[in-house]
């Protein structure tokens, strides 16, 4: 086994929760707008149901090759040539997650904060995070996870309950005036999202201690951090309006400036977007992780340590040649990452799902094996 | 030996992650602007920034003759290359996110529109849409920021102060944010309202610091009635109480004084504690209606008439007389700004949108001309609830 260290199904919840919000918690309410308008909150309920069977199916695909990690179960799954050609595929995708979300965090942080500092320095630092963290392992991330979620759940709770004063219910009319189409639009959004990129959950559930309580655990965990995204979501669009929630690229930042409580608790944006800048780290520390470890399977190494560097060095190039400009990057998240999103976390589950049925049932036996070697 | 220079070159590089101030600004290295006026030159814009001087505004440093804010104006196609070129008369860079009052001039409003100017506001990340937009009503905005006044040393925060405070006690005056007023813009439901203000008095002397010598200034800054914008455009002013009645029906009242005359002879005064405007939109045969309803707990603050107030009945009469008062209000305001501008500052047709999208996607095209065929119904509720600490008024006792 590659990865010797062991996380808790808290642990691995905690992690989950981090990715949810990540970087989401910025660019969400944009995104999700510009489809669904003033009925964005509710798009992002109905999606939820459906980012649901998104995290089973991730869950089932789990169980027909237990112990095995996404990047080994296709192997043993699909056969060498085609497990080597969809493991490329999903290493891919992690890696350039690795590099967007690292692209999100500077972009974010050159838009609104540090103004002159070249993108270059924030990517730098951040990149260098990420290596630090990764190459202590998953318990430590994982730990230290625990250690941040209060904080940014805190600042998630404060930022809710100190800019609901501001609200205008009024903004949300006409409810369902968007149309069923557009609203349905913007369902996809929530479950390619906030549930669709949590394919990472295959490559960490090997390292996960058995617990009876973990599926179950998993699926309210995914429930809790959308429901907080709708909510940040509907606030939006009740204090900024459709409009601005759709044009402000980072919405809930223009939120946290327009907080105001007795004209001495105001302009704490800035605590808003370090803890923001925490959930986004965990996100990249996440998939770093993912792209390292199941790199390392797929070569057949005995270590990821050795990967660590060189991936940091290929994150922070590609972070910055992934867009030319912030434009480029919004319409490809906005409009064709989603379809990526899906294939990763639906339809090649699904497909694996069909493929490893069929193969228990009329194939070889290889496969049963598998299941009573280990969980 | 190895060990050390790994240490050291540990160390060094750690250095790089404590430098953190790649883009700083020394508070002593920036002038910051309190008002921001915009004037029209030619095809150019003109702007002028009220700066505070640090000096002139510290209270321990003793009393320094002088003005405390000074006023630099330059001039440039873009908003943004005028602020820029500000550094060729001020010594220190211009630092933006402390504004609190943004002046248009009524020329620059009524001829060039606001939406340039306002679009390049909100979409600077380092401002914070809390600042107040006005337009300056009969004189330029470098004419209102170029007034010292006395009370608040920086006469931007004057300007907002002043406003802020007129919004929450007095009807006719309401504040616009930066924001709201580029989403008005834009909604093709509502039109906007901007807050006036007029430069009165002694022109000459605004600028000069004996304004402040006397004990009434010689020039002064005082808030008119609302601007009605048509697109992005000034078209023409309410007077006190269309701007009164205007802010009724958007629930831009909080506390107010009015009054209401007594069946005999002289008035009664009613304070306004608490009031909330409600419209409601209903579609009846394929036709809009407009329901506006104001509710409004009121108490007595002055009787100047003969009317025992002690009595309940009284009270009731004086609600409906209220009541009466506040609908003919309305509505005059309502059939004035629609007969003399044709736009809809009220935003019914957002409420039309609000209640049924499917018809208002019928209705806009055509919308303004058909503003004086929509039907309004309005009604209130004045509740007073107190009478102050006296009773009977001891107006029927004074001696002949």
């Amino acid at each position: 086994m590659l990865e010797k260290g062991r996380i808790t199904v808290r642990q691995l919840i905690v992690l989950i929760l981090l990715t949810q919000i990540g970087d989401l918690i910025l660019v969400y309410p944009a995104v999700i707008t510009s489809y669904a308008h003033q009925d964005a909150w509710i798009s992002s309920l109905i999606g939820i149901p459906f980012g649901l069977l998104t995290i089973w199916i991730i869950l089932r695909v789990y169980k027909m090759q237990p112990g095995k990690s996404l990047i080994e179960g296709l192997f043993s799954g699909l056969g060498k040539w085609l497990g080597a050609l969809v493991s490329i595929w999903y290493l891919f995708y992690f890696l350039i997650l690795t590099a967007t979300v690292t692209r999100e965090a500077g972009d974010f942080l050159t838009t609104q904060i540090i103004i002159n500092t070249p993108l270059r320095i924030v990517h730098l630092l951040f990149v260098l995070i990420l290596i630090w963290a990764v190459s202590h392992g998953i318990e430590s991330l994982a730990r230290s996870g625990e250690l941040f979620l209060p904080l940014v759940a805190l600042f998630v709770l404060f930022l809710i309950v100190f800019i609901i004063p501001q609200g205008d219910p009024d903004r949300l009319r006409p409810v369902f005036g968007t149309g069923l189409e557009a609203i349905i639009q913007g369902a996809t959004v929530t479950v390619a999202y906030p549930f669709g990129e949590l394919t990472a959950l295959l490559m960490l559930l090997p390292n996960t201690v058995q617990q009876r309580h973990r599926d179950k655990d998993i699926l309210i965990t995914v429930v809790i951090g959308s429901l907080l995204l709708s909510t940040i979501v509907l606030i939006s669009i009740m204090v900024l309006g459709p409009f601005f929630t759709q044009h402000n690229i980072y919405a809930s930042f223009i939120l946290a400036q327009r907080i105001s409580i007795g004209n001495f608790l105001e302009r704490i944006e800035a605590m808003m977007a370090t803890v923001w800048i925490f959930s986004t780290f965990f996100k990249g520390a996440l998939y770093f992780y993912c792209f390292v470890l199941g790199a390392s399977q797929f070569l057949k190494l005995r270590s990821y340590k050795p990967l660590i560097l060189p991936t940091g060095m290929i994150v922070f190039g590609l972070a910055t040649i992934i867009a030319p400009n912030i434009t480029y990057y919004i319409s490809t998240i906005v409009y064709y990452w989603i379809d990526w999103d899906i294939t990763c976390s639906t339809v090649i589950p699904l497909f694996l799902l069909m493929v490893y049925y069929f193969r228990s049932k009329w194939g070889g036996n290889r496969l049963q094996n598998a299941n009573s070697s280990s969980d | 030996m190895k060990r050390w220079t790994q240490r050291l070159l540990l160390a060094a590089l750690m250095l790089m992650t404590l430098t953190g101030c790649w883009g700083r600004e020394e508070m002593n290295q920036l002038g910051i602007i309190m008002g921001l006026g915009i004037d029209r030159e030619g095809e150019d814009i003109k702007v002028s920034a009220q700066v505070v001087i640090p000096a002139g505004v510290s209270s321990n440093t003793g009393k320094i003759s002088g003005a405390p804010v000074t006023l630099y104006t330059a001039t440039g196609p873009t908003l943004f290359e005028a602020i820029q070129k500000l550094t060729l008369t001020s010594p220190r860079i211009i630092f933006l996110p402390h504004i609190r009052v943004l002046v248009f001039s009524e020329n620059f409003a009524a001829q060039v529109g606001m939406g340039d100017v306002l679009e390049a506001m909100v979409r600077d990340p380092k401002v914070r849409p809390d600042y107040y937009v006005m337009i300056a009503k009969g004189s330029s905005a470098e004419s209102i920021l170029n007034t010292l006044t006395p009370l608040e040393k920086i006469p931007a925060n004057k300007l907002y102060n002043s406003l802020d405070n007129s919004s929450k006690n007095w009807a006719p005056t309401t504040i616009v944010n930066a924001d709201r007023l580029f989403e008005e813009i834009i909604n093709s439901g509502i039109s906007p309202a901007v807050t006036g203000v007029e430069l009165k008095g002694d022109r000459k002397a605004a600028a000069l610091e004996s304004n402040l010598m006397s004990v009434k200034p010689k020039a002064w800054l005082e808030y008119t009635g609302l601007g009605v914008i048509k697109g992005e455009k000034l078209i023409g002013w309410l007077n006190e109480d269309e701007s009164k009645g205007f802010n009724y029906i958007r629930n831009n009242v909080r506390a107010t004084v009015g009054h209401v005359s007594c069946p005999s002879k002289g008035k009664i005064a009613l304070r306004g504690v608490r009031t909330i405007s409600k419209m409601k939109g209903e579609v009846k045969q394929e036709k809009p209606v407009i329901h506006v309803h104001v509710e409004s707990v009121s108490t007595i603050a002055s009787v100047e008439c003969k009317e025992h107030i002690a009595d309940a009945g009284v009270i009731s009469q004086l609600e409906k007389e209220a009541e009466a008062k506040l609908i003919s209000l309305m509505k005059m305001t309502v059939s004035n700004v629609i007969r003399k501008y044709k736009v809809d500052i009220f935003g019914f047709g957002q409420e039309i949108n609000r209640t049924d999208p499917k018809l208002w996607k019928r209705l806009e095209p055509h919308w303004v001309n058909k503003l004086s065929d929509l039907d309004v119904e309005y009604s209130a509720k004045v509740i007073i609830k107190r009478v102050g600490s006296l009773d009977d008024s001891f107006q029927d006792q004074v001696k002949e």
